[in-house]
């Protein structure tokens, strides 16, 4: 009898710590996505003008799927132009490149939820945009799709050049749009 | 000498179409590749590091060609010695694995979140 209770008690402790073990190991599985090849766009066109865009296609972005916490990087320089000129004064008159060579992007996916995120939802990103040394608020929405093992994750929003005190001379003032597009799409891949 | 008078109209329209087409195809030439630009570096990744290291903002934008053991890869790069990702141009399969590789690429800085030095437009010499 006594025997019998001893082995009852051991068969649900073992249970206990199967199940210790089994939840330790799930959530120790890593929550990071990345990627070092994340694709980001602006325009600033005027119609009737040589169109002003630019695809970096360098961007670094990290997402940390359990808080929705996202960080992304890219340099300046990687910005390719269809004309040579276009990109230089892009890198040395406006954004300077040599003396702040990177744009970075810390937010958050509000309510981010990997498991619901079953094939394609939308969120509300928020976050702090660094360009020129010069800190900006973001607040947008962004697509997550879930592609196999992929995420990806597409957005947009506007600034302006003066927001990041962008001086545009007069003498292109009409050629250069007032409001910036920017596009995000971002294929990330758990980081090992 | 008669004719040139006469046709002096068409001759400056000649001229201001060749100086138009001149400053145009100047004004609109596309990014010079890295082919074309001369090497500042060549050497090992660990070396190169050394180098960025001395003087950071030198070798922004400047073209290497840097060598080491092919440690990661995907569709758009590889990483060399788990320090620098070299992006190419275009995605591309590659078949190496583990071996020693030579790299050309155009150095754009360094990625504080991974921890790792980047290139980009880059052609595998060897």
């Amino acid at each position: 009898m006594e025997g019998r209770r001893i082995l009852r008690k051991l068969n649900l402790m073992k249970k206990v710590l199967f199940f210790l073990f089994f939840s330790v190991t799930i959530s120790g599985v890593s929550q990071t996505y990345f990627t070092r090849t994340g694709s980001t766009n602006f325009k600033a066109s005027v119609t009737a003008f040589e169109p002003v865009e630019s695809t970096n296609k360098s961007t670094t972005v990290i997402l940390k799927t359990r808080t929705g916490s996202i960080a992304a990087q890219l340099f300046i320089t990687a910005f390719q132009f269809r004309v040579a000129l276009m990109q230089e004064h892009f890198n040395e008159n406006y954004m300077d490149s040599n003396k702040y060579p990177k744009a970075v992007f810390r937010g958050e996916i509000a309510d981010f939820n990997f498991t619901e995120a079953s094939i394609q939802k939308e969120y509300n990103l928020s976050g702090t945009l660094t360009i020129r040394g010069v800190k900006k608020e973001i607040n947008t929405t962004a697509t997550v799709t879930l592609d196999g093992d992929k995420i990806i994750l597409s957005s947009g929003f506007t600034v302006a050049p003066q927001d990041f005190d962008i001086a545009i001379p007069k003498i292109v003032r009409k050629k250069i749009a007032e409001t910036i597009h920017i596009t995000l799409n971002y294929e990330l891949v758990e980081k090992k | 000498m008669n004719l040139l008078k006469k046709n002096k109209f068409i001759v400056f329209l000649l001229a201001i179409c060749c100086f138009g087409y001149v400053s145009y195809t100047y004004l609109m030439k596309p990014p010079t590749g890295i082919q074309s630009k001369q090497v500042a570096f060549t050497g090992t990744t660990t070396a190169f590091i050394t180098k960025f290291q001395e003087n950071a903002t030198d070798w922004l934008n400047r073209v290497v060609v840097l060598e080491g053991v092919v440690t990661s890869k995907d569709e758009n790069g590889i990483t060399l010695n788990n320090q620098v990702y070299c992006q190419f141009s275009t995605k591309q399969k590659i078949v190496v694995a583990q071996q020693t590789l030579k790299i050309k690429g155009r150095f754009i800085g360094y990625d504080d979140l991974l921890n790792e030095l980047k290139l980009d437009q880059c052609i595998i010499q060897k």
